[in-house]
């Protein structure tokens, strides 16, 4: 009986070592040719979505009435899944050979790139089946961060963020500052010390490296160079470290340790400006009405004068996991959901969420003053800058080195680390998660 | 149907498959299969996992690569050392109080002992992640209440969860809310246990509660304790919700537990060959530190 016990054992855990190693097979895929039915009724099928909060919302409720009236034969399932459960998922099924993904899945800008440098296969090329004729139609710094290492597109843009200054016109009104001479980012430091010394309150606030991210962006730079090499202490991160610094010691700029301690700051007062995204919109309206007209916008201080006052922060976009078994139907959901105009405009009206097709800036409601802020045509100023954002390269590192950076921002606000320090520590720090080069 | 199975039965028979002596192993053989699968088959795919590094999608061996990443990486040292001081400070205050509370609650002078002890139990079936938001706003530096209260004795208002020291003071507070009653439901047990008469005979002999408690009390309960000592240490090394949910691991990390660097690694960046590396060690810490512990009490 020890004999039978003993083998069965030793074959299992051949069995097991069998399995462990036969993982690793068939990475190369056929390319498959997919042709589109021209007649919309001719295609058929159940697909699912997984997306989650805003966007899953105009998935079901803005895009799928219209879709259906044009595909009827296609029924489509949103399934709202909280955002971390979207990833944790899409990485075990991508782990288990792309067992058990939906058709279509809400993919972040900034992660496409972990999920593709994990997983080269893992999502449909898009340009292949046909999305390449609508590039020209997406903002240049989205689509591009949305193509694979040999220029295809793997995932449709859907949502923009653009950034700019959200602030406090009573505020500044009180305060005697005004925010068209506010061109640099040494006019802001000047402008919140004035603010700061009336109200006895913050400037700004961040709960993270978003600002940091925001300022390297804005100058064509980011946490890594287009090779994927790391590029923290690059001259431009220098220069975003050196205004950070200055906002700190100028007492300007509080940390607001999460995303509602952010809101909060904003709705209490605490803060006369947050250098942040078109996406606040949608909080502002929903969680501080009261403040309805007290809020504007300005174009993002430049680093020196007469350079770059744009940049982008977040977004989304639609991908399709290559195991989908009904692409055609998948890609044709997608393809409806990122580039019917009428349907950009609902996201942005329902769910605040910007639209990277640049068509859709040529709507009314982006020229149309809006009364929450300040009567003034507050997604207009936004479109505006979206042409003169820089792409800038979201490696499949980001997570990593974002995380890194987190900490060290907190360092810089809460443990008096100098931002210049900060910098060359994250630096280091990155290096050794990532095990990246850096430039040089 | 008689005929077939006892003709299937005489040739297992025949083959000396089944005896009396052998027959107890195919009982337990689908619990076996089940072992296997889902405790045997992890442990060992995780432990080859953590060789492996992937690269382009595809797992390759790398030796100890995970392993000499791991100790020269200042951020898994921080972890550890945060979930060390959490061992040494948060334990021994969580089981002193369950110890305390146990003895009260089994105290027969006590009116109502079934619903003390239901309410300080309570916590331990909580969701966490719904008594983490009203911890949040509790400790929130503005307008929270404890620093309303605070505020009210002329105390300055504390950063309970934005400054590094008393994020890690705010987590061993919601640690032992969370813990305290499942440990003194189980010292509870332990003390049922304890013969009346030793109490009587002490008492004949003229001995103090406190003289009885510190004489009779702890030795008994000793195996006890040391069940929730050993219970609490492994709890401590995979103590997970309460800094993901209360302080997301920060601020600058100071509440990042090696489970939750874990977490990251694995689930967030992918990097499930280092993640099963940090796996393993955490599996060596806790063998250590329990067999520490059963030294510590066969000695004494």
């Amino acid at each position: 009986m020890k004999k039978i016990l003993e083998r069965l054992l030793v074959a299992f855990i051949l069995l097991v070592l069998l399995v462990a190693c036969g993982v690793n097979s068939s990475s190369e895929q056929d390319i498959e040719e997919l042709t589109i039915p021209e007649n919309p009724e001719d295609i058929n099928g159940d697909i699912t979505v997984w997306a989650w909060a805003l966007e899953a919302n105009y998935l079901e409720k803005d895009v799928l009435p219209a879709f259906k009236k044009i595909y009827p034969n296609i029924d489509v399932t949103v399934e709202h899944i909280g955002v971390d459960q979207v990833y944790q998922k899409v990485s075990a099924g991508l782990s288990s050979g792309g067992s058990g993904l939906p058709d279509v899945v809400q993919v972040e800008n900034n992660r496409i790139q972990s999920f593709t440098t994990e997983f080269p296969d893992a999502f449909t090329n898009l340009s292949a089946i046909g999305y390449d004729k609508h590039e020209d139609k997406f903002a240049k710094a989205k689509i591009e961060g949305l193509k694979d290492k040999n220029g295809n597109v793997i995932a449709a843009p859907r949502d923009l963020g653009p950034v700019g200054v959200i602030y406090r016109v009573d505020i500044f009104e009180e305060a005697g500052v005004d925010p068209s001479k506010i061109e640099t980012w040494d006019d802001y430091i000047e402008a919140g010390k004035k603010v700061v010394a009336h109200t006895g309150n913050y400037f700004l606030g961040t709960d993270g490296d978003g600002l940091l991210r925001i300022m390297m962006q804005q100058q064509g730079s980011y946490y890594f160079d287009n090779e994927g090499k790391l590029d923290i202490t690059s001259e431009e991160g220098e220069n975003a470290a050196r205004i950070l610094q200055e906002m700190k010691d100028n007492n300007l700029i509080t940390f607001t340790n999460n995303w509602d301690g952010q809101v909060a700051a904003m709705k209490n007062g605490e803060v006369a400006t947050n250098p942040g995204a078109v996406w606040w919109s949608g909080t502002m309206l929903e969680q501080m009405p009261e403040l309805s007209g007290k809020w504007d916008m300005f174009m993002l201080p430049a680093f020196e004068k007469g350079s770059t006052r744009a940049s982008n922060d977040g977004g989304s976009a639609l991908a399709i996991p290559s195991e989908s078994d009904n692409k055609v139907a998948a890609y044709v959901f997608t393809e409806f959901a990122t580039t019917d105009i009428d349907s950009q405009i609902k996201a942005l009206t329902n769910r605040g969420l910007f639209p990277a097709l640049t068509a859709a800036y040529e709507e009314p409601i982006f020229s149309e003053n809006q009364e929450y802020f300040n009567n003034e045509p507050f997604f207009q100023k936004f479109a505006d800058t979206v042409e003169n954002i820089p792409a800038v390269n979201h490696d499949g590192a980001e997570l990593e080195v974002r995380s890194v950076m987190g900490s060290e921002i907190e360092a810089f606000l809460l443990e008096d680390k100098k931002a210049m320090d900060m910098l060359q520590d994250g630096e280091e720090q990155a290096i050794q998660q990532t095990g990246k080069e850096t430039t040089e | 149907m008689e005929n077939v199975s006892k003709k299937e039965q005489s040739t297992l028979f025949k083959n000396g498959l089944i005896t009396p002596k052998t027959a107890p192993y195919f009982f337990i053989l689908p619990a076996l299969l089940l072992f296997l699968a889902f405790t045997v088959y992890p442990i060992i795919a995780s432990f080859l996992l953590s060789f492996q590094t992937r690269t382009g999608g595809v797992y390759t061996f790398s030796g100890l690569d995970n392993y000499i990443r791991l100790f020269s990486d200042p951020i898994f040292y921080k972890a550890l050392g945060n979930t060390f001081i959490l061992l040494i400070i948060q334990v021994p205050i969580m089981l002193f109080l369950a110890l305390l509370l146990a003895v009260f609650l089994n105290s027969k002078l006590l009116n109502i002992r079934g619903f003390y002890r239901v309410s300080y139990f309570t916590p331990a079936v909580t969701s966490l992640v719904a008594a983490s938001i009203i911890f949040i706003l509790l400790l929130n530096s503005d307008y929270g209440l404890v620093n309303y209260i605070l505020s009210s004795i002329g105390i300055e208002k504390i950063n309970w969860l934005t400054n590094g020291f008393w994020a890690k003071v705010s987590l061993i507070i919601v640690t032992t809310w969370r813990w305290t009653g499942y440990n003194m439901v189980i010292l509870l047990a332990g003390l049922q246990n304890i013969p009346n008469d030793l109490y009587e005979a002490a008492s004949m002999d003229g001995a103090s509660p406190i003289r009885q408690f510190f004489h009779i009390t702890i030795p008994q309960l000793k195996p006890v304790l040391l069940f929730c000592f050993v219970l609490s240490t492994i709890g401590t090394f995979q103590l997970f919700d309460e800094p993901y949910n209360l302080t997301n691991g920060g601020p600058n990390n100071a509440t990042l537990t090696i489970t939750y660097y874990l977490y990251n690694q694995g689930f967030n960046f992918f990097d499930f060959g280092y993640a099963s590396a940090i796996a393993y060690v955490i599996v060596v810490f806790i063998a250590i530190l329990s067999w520490l512990q059963f030294k510590v009490v066969k000695d004494d």
